[in-house]
């Protein structure tokens, strides 16, 4: 069930919260842990208990170490959980690897040599990594284990972040599944972040989704340069804007429940450097591939060649997390490789230099990153690279996608809202905004600029919602023709 | 700074807002605002267990499909993306022109790329067509049927210059041209009506601006054109004269392209041509027999006063509908069967002396399967 859709709006949300404020709180964990089973398996059906096993696997692995058997435990944790992983995720990709290698090296392969396509379980990666950081805690001793299945369950299965992050770790809200307070101030915090994740992905995320989904899938000569120039732009914002629209959506979700999530975007495209962008970008996953991974490995302590060898497994492991795909493996390691550039020196260089140098070299790099992410095999990617440098094959006459064919008022303004906002321009007009109300001593304008603020949120609720109703809407001519 | 208040009344609205289409659903608050879908909608399912998974799918559509203030919020849409932002609400649908004009999306067998030379049709295929329709005359010459195949332009063809700027258009001949090509070596009769009704919308409007089809005008110069081409061959059939028609301008309504749009009240055609023809090139309609395979009626005409004409079978599409008026005062009989293939069955039922096969321009590729 996506947030962004009638049925979670209208029908689960406004039931599971009804229900939720009429529960006694010692039963609220039970409600949500339930709520979420039928959240989740109102989408993927039976596999629900791929979620419950991964979330027993480490509930058992963190009672395990802390009864003692550390060891056991931890292992059970990493091999049950990523067992789990891999199958679901990896073991298609594997397969077709192995099979392919074989192939091009002329071995014999049999054509029974064969595996049925694996469904990928929705937000498994997700999960997954939550259930791994909480048992790596315990063994640290950073935490103590829950006792409660039934807690910890609601940890791992809490629809507000269980499909899409953020990835929440046990230790930021250990406090809150025991005890978490629930204000209608709170409640409305929680509502005005979900309402501005919700027009972020449906007005924004998803006009940019229109545009790069026709170029990226269309035939090689239907388009020249700009167009694919606007198609790579149109598809980084859209990541932006839907990854951190649903992660809005999530913190605000969590709030209306009583949780605080930390932050998973900081403005990742006014990045100065690939490092920065990383500081920015789905900070949850860097952080914990940082604290998970990197650091474990020996981070930046061990020498020159040791570090960059742990950043580019940390950045190979970060894009296997996005998908099992060569695709994403080259992208995880060309931000790896940009790391490793900005520490042997160009970092410094970047860090002296006229700012919006910076700011383009990231752009650009970012930029031609997603074109990987984005295309669905690698010489997709570099047909689409060859195409941005005006390489591409001889284009026919008449183009089906000319720069003008994308180019009309609404996706002109949304260009530029898109940009606007990918930067803290909110950020200091939610600051002026306050500054302009607490000038007036009077109540009344106070309570008028309020009341404008929300009445604007409204407007954007209705829009939003104006747009889903409008993708549901799909008229025929003729009846039965 | 205190910013309670603000937060509570988020809370409020917001809440309100979650709770606003289950009240519609209950009170039908929105009512006023009509589904113009068309088309069979969801009902609500029931759950027969252990079939859950089927019950949830099922339900997840009717919900979308029926989800309070739905209608509304589309009406809204709508209205929001044509007249503030001067772009179609279902691109794929309609596209939305120059000057008040409309024009059916690719989601009806590309036609927008189809015109624009995008998908052109290959020599081979052309051959194809050309072989199946020579198949299919000599099938009915056998049995002393002449044949006869009319090419029903999209208004893409006809009023290109109101399409929007960026639909740039091939130099290259047109699916329809390589098609006339290989017509052009068989002996197949292929009235291709384009320069005709090029000529003709120099003197009136020969397509609705808000709907997919020829307007009455078009429709009379269409079908005057089909009949001088049968006269060739039945010099007997009676000339069509535009001084048979008595025409009549009179303000027009909203047609089928921005009905789909729920804009029909607002974006009408300037002009609906009211056509008559004369008692003698009148046919009366005698029959309506349930046609299960289209979904529309076929139509059965009679012409008392013809007895020495000929019968005519006349299979056809959407833009046949409007010819019925016209097309059957020149024939003893005539049988109007809406579809797209000739079936034998009712060629040996019917006996008619022309058999008419009428298309679309954008489905001239399913003239290879008729």
């Amino acid at each position: 069930m996506l947030f962004s859709s009638a049925i979670f709006l209208f029908l689960f949300l406004p039931a599971f919260l009804i229900v939720y404020y009429l529960l006694p709180k010692r039963w609220h964990n039970a409600f949500l842990f339930g709520a979420s089973l039928v959240f989740y398996a109102k989408g993927e059906g039976i596999v629900v208990l791929v979620l419950l096993l991964s979330a027993l696997i480490n509930y058992v692995a963190g009672q395990l170490i802390e009864q003692g058997r550390r060891k056991a435990g931890l292992w059970l944790s990493l091999v049950g959980s990523l067992s789990l992983l891999f199958y679901y995720k990896y073991a298609n990709f594997l397969f077709d690897s192995v099979r392919g290698f074989a192939e091009a090296f002329m071995f014999p392969v049999s054509s029974d040599f064969t595996l049925a396509q694996i469904a990928l379980p929705i937000g498994i990666s997700f999960y997954t990594f939550q259930g791994i950081s909480y048992t790596l805690d315990i063994y640290w001793g950073r935490i103590r284990a829950n006792k409660s299945f039934l807690d910890y369950g609601t940890y791992v299965a809490m629809f507000p972040h269980q499909i899409a992050g953020p990835i929440v770790r046990y230790a930021d809200i250990a406090p809150e599944l025991t005890e978490r307070t629930t204000t209608l101030e709170k409640f409305g915090i929680g509502a005005e972040r979900f309402v501005i994740g919700l027009a972020k992905k449906v007005l924004i995320a998803n006009t940019f989704a229109n545009i790069a989904d026709t170029i990226f899938n269309a035939n090689a000569n239907s388009y020249g340069t700009a167009t694919a120039w606007i198609g790579i732009i149109a598809y980084s914002l859209q990541i932006y804007f839907d990854f951190s629209g649903y992660s809005d959506m999530a913190i605000g979700l969590g709030k209306m429940v009583g949780f605080d999530f930390k932050e998973n975007f900081n403005y990742p495209y006014i990045a100065k450097s690939i490092q920065d962008f990383w500081r920015r970008w789905h900070i949850s996953l860097s952080s914990w591939f940082r604290d998970y991974v990197y650091i474990p490995l020996g981070g930046n302590r061990v020498g020159n060649v040791r570090t960059y060898v742990n950043l580019l497994i940390v950045f190979l492991v970060t894009g296997l997390w996005h998908g099992a795909s060569w695709n994403f493996i080259i992208w995880g390691l060309y931000h790896g490789a940009f790391l490793l550039i900005e520490r042997a020196g160009l970092g410094k260089w970047l860090a002296k230099v006229w700012a919006p140098i910076a700011h383009l070299y990231t752009l650009l790099a970012v930029l031609i990153g997603w074109v990987f992410f984005r295309a669905l095999t690698l010489t997709e990617a570099i047909d689409f690279l060859k195409k941005m440098v005006g390489a591409g094959p001889e284009l026919p006459d008449t183009l089906a996608y000319p720069p003008a064919f994308f180019l009309n008022a609404e996706v002109l303004v949304t260009f530029i809202i898109g940009i606007i906002f990918a930067t803290p321009v909110y950020h200091k007009f939610q600051q002026n905004w306050f500054r302009l109300q607490t000038r007036s001593l009077r109540p009344t304008p106070h309570y008028l600029f309020d009341s404008v603020y929300v009445l604007g949120l409204v407007c954007l609720f209705v829009m939003s919602v104006m747009y889903l109703a409008a993708d549901t809407y799909n008229p025929f001519i003729y009846f039965r023709f | 700074m205190n910013t309670s208040f603000r937060f509570k009344l988020a809370a409020f609205a917001f809440t309100g807002l979650l709770l606003l289409p289950t009240l519609d659903q209950l009170l039908n608050l929105s009512v006023a605002f009509k589904s113009t879908e068309n088309r069979t909608q969801s009902t609500l399912p029931s759950l027969h267990f252990p079939h859950v998974r089927s019950f949830v799918q099922q339900f997840d559509r009717y919900y979308k499909e029926n989800f309070g203030w739905r209608n509304a919020l589309f009406y809204t849409y709508s209205r929001w993306k044509l007249n503030i932002l001067g772009q179609s609400p279902l691109p794929e649908k309609v596209v939305v022109g120059k000057n008040g004009w409309f024009y059916l999306g690719n989601s009806y067998n590309h036609v927008v790329d189809q015109h624009r030379g995008l998908l052109p049709l290959s020599a081979d295929s052309a051959q194809t067509i050309a072989r199946h329709l020579v198949d299919t005359q000599q099938e009915l010459a056998k049995q002393g049927i002449r044949f006869y195949v009319l090419i029903a332009p999209d208004s893409h063809t006809i009023y290109p210059e109101h399409l929007p700027e960026e639909l740039t258009v091939s130099q290259q001949p047109s699916r329809l041209d390589v098609l006339e090509t290989a017509m052009r070596q068989t002996s197949v009769p292929f009235v291709d009506i384009r320069d005709t009704l090029m000529a003709a919308k120099k003197e009136h409007v020969v397509y609705y601006q808000t709907d997919t089809h020829w307007n009455e005008y078009g429709t009379l110069i269409g079908s005057a054109a089909l009949l001088n081409r049968i006269r060739q061959d039945v010099p007997g059939l009676p000339a069509p004269r535009l001084t048979d028609y008595h025409i009549e301008k009179q303000r027009g309504l909203g047609g089928d392209l921005t009905t789909m749009l729920t804009v029909q009240k607002e974006h009408t055609d300037p002009v609906y041509y009211v056509v008559e023809p004369v008692p003698a090139r009148k046919a009366r309609q005698v029959a309506e027999v349930p046609n299960p395979v289209s979904g529309f009626p076929s139509v059965r005409f009679t012409n008392a006063s013809a007895e020495k004409l000929p019968r005519l079978l006349f299979i056809g599409d959407s833009f046949s509908h409007s010819m019925m008026q016209f097309v059957p005062g020149y024939f003893q009989s005539a049988y109007f069967v809406r579809g797209r293939h000739l079936d034998p069955a009712v060629v040996a039922a019917e006996k008619p002396d022309v058999v008419v096969v009428e298309i679309v321009e954008r489905n001239i590729n399913e003239l290879a399967t008729l």
